[in-house]
């Protein structure tokens, strides 16, 4: 494999690799430092790549040197909203909601148990399907499914008072 | 059903839209789908902080990694044939039992609401209060297709083609906006920009930007133009209404209003005319009075003489 269809997994995965560690560690440095090394080991192992399964390769290096790191002290969540055209139907107090709303999800995430905070935001940010994730993280589906419904469970439980 | 696993079963679309109907009728659970709603739309709208992009990055590690090393292991690999040939297979077996997983995503209005949604595609769809659209996620690549049932607007990022498929037809398009509307087993598709096609089970027709046309009993009537101005305003929270059955209106007032109205209805006739979703008294009276009907209200059921 030469520079360039390297540079090509590179542009296909450092976002989800690098939101992975985020959704991890809660703690944006980190993430993207880890994240430079998960593609720099995967480099100096590029004679075994093998495209197929390539991504679950960087996954298992990206959740292997995150566990080396201490869970950062930080572990604070700061997403923010998606800039999106906002039908004019929605009034600027609607848009305060859920800045709120957002503000609310953030700080029950950091509550949130890790493995089911990592497979919420891999579903929901990144898009990925039950399946998907479950062979990113080396996990039956069921056990996706069953942290998929704890995270939720929890955040409806608790978005009402907590801010 | 229990609570506890109301949740679960609705993730995986377990729950069909009658059921989901029924729940939302009862007071426990329409509050409890209200919020799930809220939280999976939120968080999918949430995006991580970032302090490089992508090319700063890319600059950073391509100054770390140095060429050269890739030849010696490369004939490696290609003596393990047989490994390579297993690995193949069981991609292959993976990507088959993949695919045939269902992974359904559904997004639904409750009557009285209305919500924006973005697709993986970027398209952005509008619906109106009482409706759902559902698509599969996991087969979004190769085939980006949405059921919808109710009504909705759809904004067509440009790219590959998009499908609205309803039982009483199916709409395809490039990029495009256009609205949809299927109820009571009739679908009507009315174009704001672009090229929409829109085919019952025997027809075809292709819709240009101010032309609308509508499926009822599998009948396609040929496009006629429409106001542009008014089709789509009920994105807005108004509705207007040219020549159309009274039963229509008296549902919209009650998907919009969440209200019941019991009217004996003689479906042959026909309002013109407007409402606002913003104070029932007042769509009442723009929509009964004109009609000379009589109605009485009392909490959320209207009597109408």
């Amino acid at each position: 494999m030469d520079k360039a269809r390297f540079k090509d997994l590179f542009d296909q995965y450092y976002e989800p690799i690098r939101n992975f560690l985020y959704y991890k560690l809660g703690d944006i440095d980190q993430a993207e430092d880890i994240a430079q090394e998960v593609f720099i080991k995967a480099w100096n192992k590029k004679a075994e790549i093998n495209l197929s399964t390539v991504k679950s390769l960087l996954y298992t290096i990206a959740n292997n040197l995150a566990i080396n790191h201490f869970q950062s002290a930080k572990n604070k969540y700061e997403f923010h909203l998606e800039d999106q055209e906002k039908p004019s139907s929605e009034t600027p107090e609607y848009q305060m909601e859920e800045k709120e709303f957002a503000q609310r999800l953030n700080h029950l995430f950091s509550e949130l148990p890790e493995n089911q905070r990592v497979v919420f935001l891999m579903n929901r940010i990144d898009d990925m399907t039950y399946g998907q994730i479950a062979e990113q993280l080396g996990v039956g589906v069921k056990a996706v499914e069953k942290r998929m419904h704890e995270a939720l469970k929890f955040l409806r439980e608790h978005i009402k008072q907590k801010i | 059903m229990n609570k506890d696993t109301f949740i679960q079963d609705w993730m995986e679309g377990k729950i069909t839209p009658e059921q989901l109907e029924e729940l939302k009728s009862n007071p426990e659970y329409e509050g409890s789908i209200r919020e799930l709603n809220q939280i999976l739309k939120a968080s999918s709208q949430l995006t991580p902080p970032k302090k490089k992009d992508k090319q700063q990055a890319w600059a950073e590690l391509s100054d770390r990694i140095t060429e050269g090393q890739s030849e010696k292991a490369a004939k490696v690999i290609k003596l393990n044939r047989f490994i390579k040939l297993a690995v193949a297979v069981t991609v292959i077996l993976l990507l088959t039992v993949y695919l045939l997983l269902p992974s359904t995503t559904t997004f639904t209005t409750l009557p009285g609401e209305q919500l924006t949604y973005t697709l993986p595609n970027g398209t952005k769809v509008t619906l109106n209060a009482a409706s759902s659209i559902s698509f599969s996620a996991s087969q979004w690549d190769t085939e980006r297709k949405v059921d919808l049932t109710g009504e909705a607007y759809f904004d067509v990022t440009n790219g590959k083609p998009f499908t609205v498929a309803t039982r009483a037809g199916n709409i395809e398009v490039l990029g495009t906006r256009f609205n949809a509307y299927h109820r009571s087993g009739t679908l009507r598709v009315s174009c704001f920009e672009g090229k929409v096609s829109v085919s019952s089970k025997s027809n075809n027709t292709v819709l240009r930007k101010g032309q609308m046309s509508e499926i009822k009993n599998n009948v396609l009537e040929d496009p006629k133009e429409f106001d542009v101005e008014k089709a789509a305003a009920w994105r807005t929270g108004e509705f207007y209404y040219e020549n159309t059955p009274l039963t229509e209106v008296v549902y919209e007032l009650e998907r919009q209003f969440n209200v019941e109205i019991n009217i004996n209805l003689n479906s042959k006739r026909h309002y013109t005319g407007y409402f606002s979703n913003k104070d029932l008294d007042e769509a009442l009276k723009l929509v009964l009075l004109p009609m000379s009907l009589k109605y009485e209200k009392a909490g959320s059921t209207i009597e109408v003489k």
